[in-house]
């Protein structure tokens, strides 16, 4: 059903980024009923076990509905009449809890709606086994493994994840993608040759080697994704978690050690108070938003169209140091386009293009395509008959391509030393002037390539690399986020500076080979730095493998995909920089809503403890002038929970990211999260007393 | 004014000489070329360390420097609980007996952890070979076992490794603490501190009756007491007396004698490190909070007590030696709660309510300087903890000095946050629920609390002063506080050495502009105030019910 | 990992109950005996989640 998932992977929106809405969100009022029956539903305390923060709320809330139902149950001197107050507090504590609660239901029913969206696609569908004899036979399409041959023809649904070993064939991959244009799939072809279960197969036939066992397809692992199933503890979290119980350790203890200590003086408060100080001060409000946080993060990676395999990886992103780019695609548009023909050697313009469109004319790349246009242009015409001549394919050993016409005259274009050496071992000369030719356009941050006719040099053709708009500002603020960036390229050492400075990138690699990228990135980690990369092509893999972040475009080949650690389904390289962001995010949210939940402390102690000890002489602490013992307690109470879902939003959303140095963002974080953790209770609570008399609760 | 100034120029003092002792201990601690003045010291620390077997190469794990400390440090209680249980008549003019067992215990323990509280009237109980065979014996091993853990700490930190526990424990005795103990020692001799081993002078006072004043080899006990920040006196008045604490000059060199080693240390981390700067940012932190410190308790004893001023002018003078005055014994209090030395040179059971708050606040934070050794590491503590808090702020997994805080360290830098709730808070609840006859507190309000809670306080902090109207020489007092020094002692060593090893062995990060840097104002600030809420939250309800109820009372 | 789970879940309530019933005799002196065993049941349960937020803090991974 392509349609009813459509809306949930939409091509990644254009535009200016504030105006871009990535998903088309689910019905607001369905999330909302889910994620209040969620929210009851977890009050189950096996499930609220897992929180340690809030299982201590769990269980204060429990003492209290027992002190509500016999207040005399602790102390046999305490009057009925403290049933109103227990009941009020028992009832901010489920609040709290239900508010927590809620917050991660929240965050997880995206999610969950897009994996019963995406669940819908994996209707079962009879396959076309190819047995090893040749015949074929029918079988359910969870019974395919690994390695089986299947056939598949127009109409079909792709029964699982593959390689295609045969054939021809469009297919609409809108049900992961978004994108409604059918995609041309291949044998044999490194980037059209996958393809993904549940898409469909629009026209002629396919045979496909199946790659993934039922269950562990790409779409399997998406639903898993999206829906949480497999979502672990990250290692910040970790932290955070053990950190945020030993506070909470440290104030069971100072909260149930304060009965003797205040029954010392005579004194004792009541149990419900001594609940209500201690759920006061454990960090409730980070506590119960912290699985919350980082689900919205992954689900806000998603909503870039960005699969990420764990939450580790995407607050991996946030630690990166160094990004590693290629320059085509990323840096630069993936077209690189003739521009001009530079004979050298005598020949003129016109000559030098018939040769080019020689060496072009089989050349299906942008580029090369691009030199036909630019040598019809110049009225050139094919100098041999295109159906008798073969077409030789560029690859990276050789670095050129090139036409060997039926009179084994060789027509070449490539790497200008590549070039270089292809006329001397035909026994050529290589004319100084082409030194110069390449010089003059490297300079100019374009791409030379020679072309030579068997052992005659001709010139040069001036590629021309157009840097995308807008990259320089973005390598700018990657700047002062304090990430390094390392361009790239099969290009010269000359044209590579040229583009890297125009660019803004602070390093460069040039004449890179496959090998330079994973050498690039160990030397990164040797020196403890955290790598990102991007790539698509299957010698990516290793080096999306030894990246700490990898992310794979989806039009790459499966094993780049698998190697990876993300997979950007828009095929967009610069979403990177949308990752690292969304990484950073997730960390300063986590940091900012510990903070304040500490920083609230302060101003709860100033209402509970001259409450919680009337007769001690403490009421000086009563700073805020709260208007009885009881009123006191309740307010702070009030107040603990109803920041909870304000802050929802700021969990969901993250805090905003602003690329400044660290020194800027911690002073501007404190002020905001620290100082205002400070002083927001103090107004909260007293407005909420003040509430609290003016409807005479107590 | 005058104590004021004398605090000041004090202090100025303290910042001047920290630098020129902090050299030293680097380049002892860190093996760099020695001043020809204890280069002969080598072959002897050699031999030394080849007769009882060990090769001086550095321990690999946590548990390989552990080991070693606690094997140590076990031998010397058992050979100073030895001497304290048969007190041999050699040495003992007076011929005190063997103590009780659970005195014996605590006081073995207590000096032990380098806390020196005492249970007893030394004067009245100890000969002087206990004095020197065991209290002495173990003021310069535990100060020894504190530098060389907070050194080791050091190293950690700065990526080495942790060092080799028996070479540390050797070098700090013979290269910093013995000599510094014995020039300290000098000039107390001159100053007019005896030190002899002859028995207690007998005398006739004015009023004809007799009196014995005790005696002893008092300069160098005293010299290590306050080098060491160990604290426990010779006799029970201890500064207050005037065989440990004669004139004014030797009581501002001892207060000196508290700050040096501590101060000098956080300047030698600076150096170890490679970054002076972190290290003087971490000491005007630490001066922040000490002088904070003073001038509350001493502007709180100065004032004196509100309810008696219209009968006694000039400041609290209760409990106070008034060759002191309010003023500089305020400073003293400060100073010995902050250095968890523990050394009294008045009573702070009689001081102000503020100076007992400003004291416990010193013994809960455990950073003011801190104890020997253990208290840089403790600030380290605290300073990793604030970058865990506010880093994630700026969005990237927290560093410190280049390595990534991550579960291991947290884990272990929080432990220590819990130590004092378990040992602190525990055992002053049970002791507070038994009531005041049980458990000897002399004042049945506010201020019985205080008491309570300090004497656990200073038990767990290392510290060893007290609110001494507490009677606390009974087999509860003695071995709950037992307890407490231990678990302050050995559990928060223990997490310290685990945490630097995991810390070294992670990989040193070159700063970028997108790692929060920790040696700036701003984070110091930070730290500053992470340290005072953290240490605040956790205390705050026993100190609103001790002292600070008791102060508010007094002002209204 | 279920067996260990299935362990704690064994024997922290038992550990619970005696508690209980040991401390009860101390609540005996101020409050009747309802009240002392719900006060010495109090107390057994903060103990154990006290143990339980150690057993976070030992293992977080786990929760």
């Amino acid at each position: 059903m392509p349609t009813s998932t459509r809306v949930l992977f939409p091509r990644m929106p254009r535009g200016p980024r504030q105006e871009r809405r990535y998903l088309e969100r689910p019905r607001q009022q369905g999330l909302l009923q889910r994620a209040i029956v969620e929210a009851f539903r977890k009050l189950d305390p096996r499930l609220a076990v897992a929180n340690p923060v809030m299982f201590v709320v769990w269980c204060g809330t429990v003492l209290c509905l027992a002190l509500t139902i016999e207040p005399r149950l602790l102390d046999a001197a305490a009057g009925a009449r403290e049933r109103g107050f227990n009941a009020l507090i028992s009832l901010t504590l489920l609040a709290t809890l239900l508010f927590a609660n809620f917050a991660e239901a929240l965050a997880e029913g995206r999610g969950k709606a897009q994996a019963d969206a995406l669940r819908r696609t994996q209707a079962r569908t009879q396959a076309r086994r190819q047995l090893p004899d040749g015949s074929i036979e029918l079988v359910d399409s969870s019974a395919l493994r690994r390695g089986d041959v299947v056939l598949v023809q127009g109409g079909d649904v792709i029964p699982a994840d593959g390689e295609v070993i045969a054939g021809v064939a469009s297919v609409d991959e809108s049900a992961i993608t978004g994108e409604s244009a059918p995609v041309l799939k291949e044998a044999g072809s490194d980037v059209a040759g996958s393809v993904t279960g549940g898409t469909r197969i629009l026209s002629d036939q396919l045979t496909l080697r199946i790659s993934a066992d039922p269950g562990k397809g790409f779409i399997d692992r998406m639903i898993a994704l999206v829906e949480g199933a497999e979502r672990s503890k990250t290692p910040n979290e970790i932290a955070l978690t053990v950190l945020l119980a030993v506070l909470t350790q440290v104030f069971l203890i100072a909260v149930a050690t304060l009965s003797p200590v205040a029954g010392f003086l005579q004194k004792p408060p009541s149990v419900v108070t001594l609940v209500a100080l201690l759920v006061a001060l454990i960090p409730t409000t980070i506590g119960g938003l912290l699985s919350a946080i980082g689900i919205a993060g992954m689900d806000r990676v998603a909503q870039f169209n960005v699969i990420a395999t764990s939450g580790r990886a995407v607050e991996a992103c946030g630690d990166v140091n160094t990004l590693v780019l290629d320059k085509t695609g990323t840096i630069t548009l993936g077209n690189r386009l003739a521009e001009e023909f530079l004979p050298v050697g005598g020949y003129s313009s016109a000559e030098l293009a018939v040769v080019a469109y020689g060496a072009s004319c089989f050349d299906q790349t942008p580029e090369g395509r691009s030199i036909v246009r630019l040598a019809e242009k110049l009225g050139a015409a094919l100098p041999f008959e295109p159906a008798s001549a073969s077409g030789i394919d560029f690859s990276a050993r050789t670095r050129m391509s090139g036409s060997d016409s039926a009179d084994g005259i060789e027509f070449r274009k490539g790497a200008v030393d590549a070039i270089k050496g292809f006329v001397r071992s035909r026994g050529g000369v290589v004319p100084d002037q082409l030194d110069q030719c390449f010089e003059q356009v490297s300079r100019l941050g374009g791409t030379p390539l020679a072309v030579c006719r068997g052992a005659e040099l001709y010139g040069v053709i001036y590629l021309k690399d157009i840097i995308k708009p807008g990259i320089r500002e973005r390598f700018d603020q990657l700047r002062r986020m304090g990430i390094r960036t390392v361009m790239l390229t099969g290009d010269n050492p000359i044209t590579a500076g040229v583009i890297a400075r125009e660019a803004g990138v602070d390093d460069f690699i040039a004449e890179a080979t496959p090998e330079d990228k994973i050498a690039v990135i160990q030397q990164e980690q040797k020196l403890g730095k955290l790598v990102a990369m991007t790539g698509d092509g299957s010698n990516d893999a290793p080096a999306l493998a030894q990246a700490n972040v990898g992310v794979a475009m989806n039009s790459g080949t499966q094993a780049a995909k698998e190697a990876a650690n993300m997979v950007d389904l828009d095929s967009d390289p610069t979403k990177l920089i949308d990752i690292v962001t969304i990484g950073k995010q997730l960390l300063i949210t986590r940091g900012a809503l510990t903070t304040f939940s500490i920083a609230n402390d302060i101003a709860k102690y100033f209402a509970i403890l001259p409450a919680l000890f009337a007769g001690v002489g403490l009421q000086a602490l009563n700073v805020m002038r709260l208007a009885s013992p009881q009123s006191a307690i309740l307010s702070a109470m009030v107040f603990n929970a109803l920041i909870i879902p304000a802050l929802v939003p700021l969990a969901l959303k993250g805090v905003k990211f602003r690329p400044l140095s660290a020194e800027q963002l911690l002073r501007r974080n404190l002020l905001v999260y620290g100082a205002g953790g400070v002083v927001a209770p103090f107004i909260g609570i007293k407005l909420i007393d003040l509430a609290i008399g003016a409807l005479r609760l107590i | 004014m005058l104590p004021w100034l004398l605090a000041a120029a004090l202090l100025a003092v303290v910042v001047l000489t920290a630098p020129v002792l902090g050299r030293h201990l680097y380049a002892v601690f860190d093996d760099r070329p020695q001043p020809a003045w204890d280069r002969w010291l080598t072959p002897l620390e050699s031999g030394l360390l080849r007769w009882i077997g060990e090769t001086g190469r550095p321990a690999d794990s946590p548990w390989g420097y552990l080991l070693p400390l606690l094997i140590s440090n076990a031998l010397f209680g058992l050979v100073a609980l030895a001497l304290l249980v048969w007190q041999p008549t050699w040495l003992n003019p007076l011929g005190f007996g063997g103590l009780r067992w659970d005195l014996a215990l605590h006081t073995t323990l207590s000096f032990l952890t380098n806390t020196d509280q005492q249970h007893l009237i030394p004067e009245q109980s100890l000969g002087n070979l206990a004095q020197l065979g065991a209290m002495q014996f173990l003021m310069f091993v535990s100060a020894a076992t504190g530098l060389a853990v907070g050194f080791a700490v050091i190293r950690g930190f700065s990526g080495r490794p942790l060092g080799n526990f028996y070479r540390d424990l050797l070098r700090a005795l013979s290269r910093v603490l013995i000599p510094a103990s014995l020039l300290l020692a000098l000039f107390l001799l001159v100053s007019g501190v005896p030190m002899t081993l002859a028995s207690p002078l007998e005398i006739t006072t004015l009023e004809g009756g007799q009196q014995w004043l005790p005696r002893g080899p008092i300069a160098l006990f005293e010299a290590i007491k306050q080098l060491g920040e160990n604290g426990g006196g010779f006799v029970s008045a201890n500064a207050a007396h005037p065989y440990e604490n004669p004139t004014l000059l030797t009581n501002l060199v001892s207060t000196w004698a508290m700050l040096i080693i501590p101060a000098a240390t956080i300047d030698a981390f600076g150096r170890f490190v490679g970054n002076r700067r972190q290290s003087s940012l971490l000491l005007v932190l630490v001066f922040g909070l000490l002088i904070a410190g003073a001038v509350v308790a001493m502007a709180a004893e100065q004032a004196g007590n509100p309810l008696l001023s219209s009968w006694i002018s000039g400041g609290n003078l209760q409990g106070k030696e008034l060759r002191f005055g309010t003023g500089l014994t305020g400073l003293y209090a400060t100073v010995t709660t902050g250095t968890m030395t523990g050394a009294v040179n008045g009573a702070i059971d009689a001081a102000m309510p503020l100076t007992i708050l400003t004291a416990l606040f010193n013994l809960f934070l455990q950073v003011v300087f801190g104890g020997q050794g253990t208290g840089m590491a403790y600030l380290l503590v605290f300073a990793l903890l604030a970058v865990f808090l506010t880093g994630l702020m700026v969005g990237r997994t927290p560093e410190f000095l280049g390595r990534k805080v991550e579960k291991a360290q947290v884990v272990w830098a929080s432990l220590v946050l819990l130590i004092h709730p378990l040992f602190v808070l525990i055992p002053a609840a049970l002791t507070l629920a038994g009531g005041p006859s049980w458990a000897g507190i002399s004042n049945p309000g506010s201020h019985g609390i205080s008491q309570v809670v300090y004497e656990y306080a200073s038990a767990a902090a290392n510290n060893g002063s007290g609110l001494e109207g507490l009677g606390d020489g009974t087999p509860w007092w003695n071995l709950s506080a037992s307890l407490s020094l231990l678990g302050g002692r050995y559990l928060p060593i223990a997490a310290l050495v685990a945490l630097a090893d995991g810390v070294r062995r992670k990989p040193a990060l070159e700063p970028s502009p997108g790692t929060l840097r920790t040696d700036t104002g701003l984070f110091t600030g930070v730290t500053a105030v992470v340290l005072v809420i953290l240490g605040a939250l956790t205390f705050f309800p026993v100190l609103a019910l001790g002292p600070i109820a008791e102060a508010l009372t007094l002002a209204s | 990992m279920m067996t260990r789970l299935l362990h704690i879940r064994f024997w922290l309530p038992l550990l619970i109950v005696a508690g209980t019933l040991v401390l009860a005799p101390l609540f005996r002196s101020a409050q009747p005996p309802l009240q002392s065993y719900a006060l010495a049941l109090l107390l057994c349960c903060t103990a154990a989640i006290s143990v339980y937020l150690f057993a976070v803090i030992a293992q977080p991974e786990k929760f």
